[in-house]
């Protein structure tokens, strides 16, 4: 029953803030994500929260209990890194019991948390393996049991799957997410992967530069990035610069212009006529449709096909819109028909686009 | 000529090569072990003979044990104070750590002679310190505690800080974590350490020549000097040097064959 918060934490190595007043709070029982490029500051927030690294400014509470001066041993938490970390001169039984032996744990009841905790990562009768002898997958589990079996108040993972081949990688993704549903711990998660943040959590915090650039579900950040930072980082985006033509209030609907088209997104309050603002269109929310289906779309514009490129699950068509080229992704058996069609004239439609407001450049 | 021959060719030239750098390394070690094994008869002819090593055992076996006394003590000063400091100098930035570094590496390139004569300066003159058996074992913590130093170093740089950091989220104290964790994972690289102090400190000379002083405690390299002196290179004394050097020989090998060079990495540069 632990919630964790962050309060303007800031860690600066020389004059570069790392982490630059960062807030976070996660509550009991939740799965937040910190989401973001390398370099971005997230692994070393989730050090702070450990209390591996200590903050130049800020503090950390669990629950109503300041602990920002606390040693990571003092903390109660669970650690899962990045590199497997189990201890190499141990095996699997000795290190999950390390912890348990730190924290005066009885014989017995050692011994029946190791079973517990093997259990609850399905590595039941591996406890005499060394870690040597363990594969990347089985290693990472051994470490979620490791830290499980001391009964952490939270579990912290830093990039626990980054080093794990990618199927294995789709598997244990879902596993952390049960093992927390089964649990019920709040765990903070810290990655680079859109796919594995979106995956598993309740709670994204996308953070760029030091900074939180928005905080939210995985469906409010795909579908209402704020930032330009955010729209290009999640999923990806066509970018148009516009201008707000006109409001309607009663639908929140607004109509932009936009490189000599015009554009209706639906808008959020704080928007006024004339505002400069960048219109982010998801290729794969575009649609080629036929002269016929005009009347289905709130935005029809037509254009030339510039190249298409298939992928396997998709094909995705670069369209030229009155010299702008737009990315559409064409998804399900329609995909085959797009396969030729550079030089074509094409309809392109669609109703779901969004608005970014107070920035004007196309983000690279 | 085919590719088959040249082949041939390089490799029995470097075979050749091979041969005649152990040759270089190895002859003196050879002639000294047939020299105290070769013992002159009365009628001029020279037979194979072990007598020599029975007649050394008495008198050299003393001078043996307290050289090897005296490494063991230096091994175990350097090893106390190599440690923590190694830990120090590889896991924190602190102003003056190059000079620091710099300073502990420079007792290395003293010569040998100046070093000696600066401790019997300082110990005897100035601290009125006794120059015997605690003499040698200050002189050589002071002078091989550079190579315990490095070997640690080399070792806790490989030691990814991920283990300590795992241990304390674990719930370990900073000394628990030490003594469960980094020490078990650098105990080869200190090992290293241990394998070069020893070496070094029991076949030192130099500084022995001038430290036995009044005491007139005599290290094993000191018995075999003073005994060619005296004799000349008779036999007994080729098996005095036979004997001391087997021992490190046998030391480096059992090393060698149990733990590797891994952790002797950057130690080699000196």
């Amino acid at each position: 029953m632990t919630r964790v918060r962050a309060i303007n934490i800031t860690k600066r190595y020389e004059a570069v803030a790392a982490v630059n007043r960062i807030n976070l709070e996660a509550e009991d029982g939740k799965f937040v994500t910190l989401l973001g490029p390398s370099g971005c500051g997230k692994s070393t927030t989730l050090k702070i929260i450990a209390g591996l690294i200590y903050p130049d400014e800020g503090e950390i509470y669990f629950n109503d209990r300041n602990v920002t001066e606390l040693p990571p041993n003092r903390r109660n938490i669970g650690f899962v890194f990045q590199r497997i970390a189990l201890f190499p001169h141990m095996n699997v039984q000795k290190n999950i019991a390390f912890g348990l032996r730190m924290r005066h744990c009885p014989k017995e009841e050692i011994e029946r948390k190791i079973k517990e905790a093997l259990y609850i990562v399905h590595m039941e009768g591996f406890e005499k393996r060394m870690p040597s002898q363990l594969s990347g997958g089985q290693a990472q589990r051994i470490e979620i049991a490791r830290v499980l079996a001391t009964d952490p108040d939270i579990l912290l993972f830093d990039e626990p799957l980054s080093n794990i081949d990618a199927k294995l990688r789709d598997e244990l993704k879902y596993e952390i997410r049960r093992i927390q549903r089964d649990t019920g711990k709040t765990m903070i998660y810290v990655t680079h992967d859109q796919a594995e943040a979106f995956a598993i959590s309740d709670k994204i915090y996308v953070i760029n530069a030091g900074s939180v650039e928005q905080i939210g579900t995985p469906v409010d950040l795909y579908v209402n990035p704020v930032t330009p930072f955010v729209a290009s980082f999640i999923g990806s985006n066509n970018f148009l610069k516009g201008r707000i033509l006109d409001l309607n209030p009663s639908i929140k609907m607004a109509r932009v212009s936009s490189d000599g088209m015009e554009i209706e997104a639906p808008y959020s309050n704080g928007l006024h006529v004339n505002d400069q603002v960048l219109v982010c269109i998801r290729p794969e929310d575009v649609s080629v449709i036929g002269e016929g289906e005009r009347n289905k779309y709130s935005n029809v514009v037509q254009g030339t096909v510039d190249d298409s490129v298939f992928s396997g699950l998709l094909t995705r068509l670069n369209v030229n819109v009155k010299g702008i080229i737009l990315k559409i992704d064409i998804h399900g058996s329609d995909r085959f028909s797009y396969l030729n069609v550079k030089g074509k004239e094409v309809l392109l439609g669609f109703n779901r686009c969004s608005l970014i407001t107070g920035a004007t450049e196309i983000p690279a | 000529m085919n590719r088959k021959t040249r082949s041939l060719l390089t490799t029995s030239a470097a075979y050749l090569y091979l041969i005649i750098c152990c040759a270089v390394l190895l002859l003196p070690f050879i002639v000294t072990l047939v020299r105290s094994v070769s013992v002159a008869q009365p009628d001029g002819s020279v037979a194979f003979s072990l007598a020599s090593y029975s007649e050394i055992y008495k008198q050299f076996w003393p001078k043996i044990n307290t050289s090897l006394e005296i490494a063991l003590f230096t091994i175990a000063i350097d090893t106390i104070i190599g440690i923590p400091a190694a830990y120090a100098l590889t896991r924190y930035e602190f102003r003056g750590k190059k000079s620091l570094f710099a300073l502990l590496n420079g007792v290395w390139y003293v010569p040998g002679v100046c070093y000696a004569m600066a401790l019997v300066l300082a110990y005897y003159f100035v601290y009125k310190f006794f120059l015997g058996f605690w003499g040698f074992v200050a002189a050589y913590s002071c002078g091989f505690l550079f190579l315990m130093l490095l070997t640690c170093m080399v070792a806790f740089r490989h030691l990814d800080p991920r283990y300590e950091e795992a241990a304390l989220c674990l719930g370990a104290g900073r000394l628990g974590t030490f003594l469960r964790v980094t020490l078990p994972l650098i105990g080869p690289g200190v090992t290293a350490g241990i394998l070069l102090t020893f070496v070094l400190s029991f076949n030192e000379f130099i500084t022995a020549l001038l430290l036995t002083g009044p005491t007139r405690l005599k290290t094993a390299p000191l018995a075999v000097y003073s005994d060619i002196r005296m004799f000349g290179v008779r036999e007994t004394v080729a098996a005095e040097a036979t004997v001391l050097q087997l021992i490190s020989l046998v030391v480096v090998v059992v090393y060698l064959k149990f733990i590797g060079t891994r952790y002797l990495r950057g130690v080699i540069l000196i």
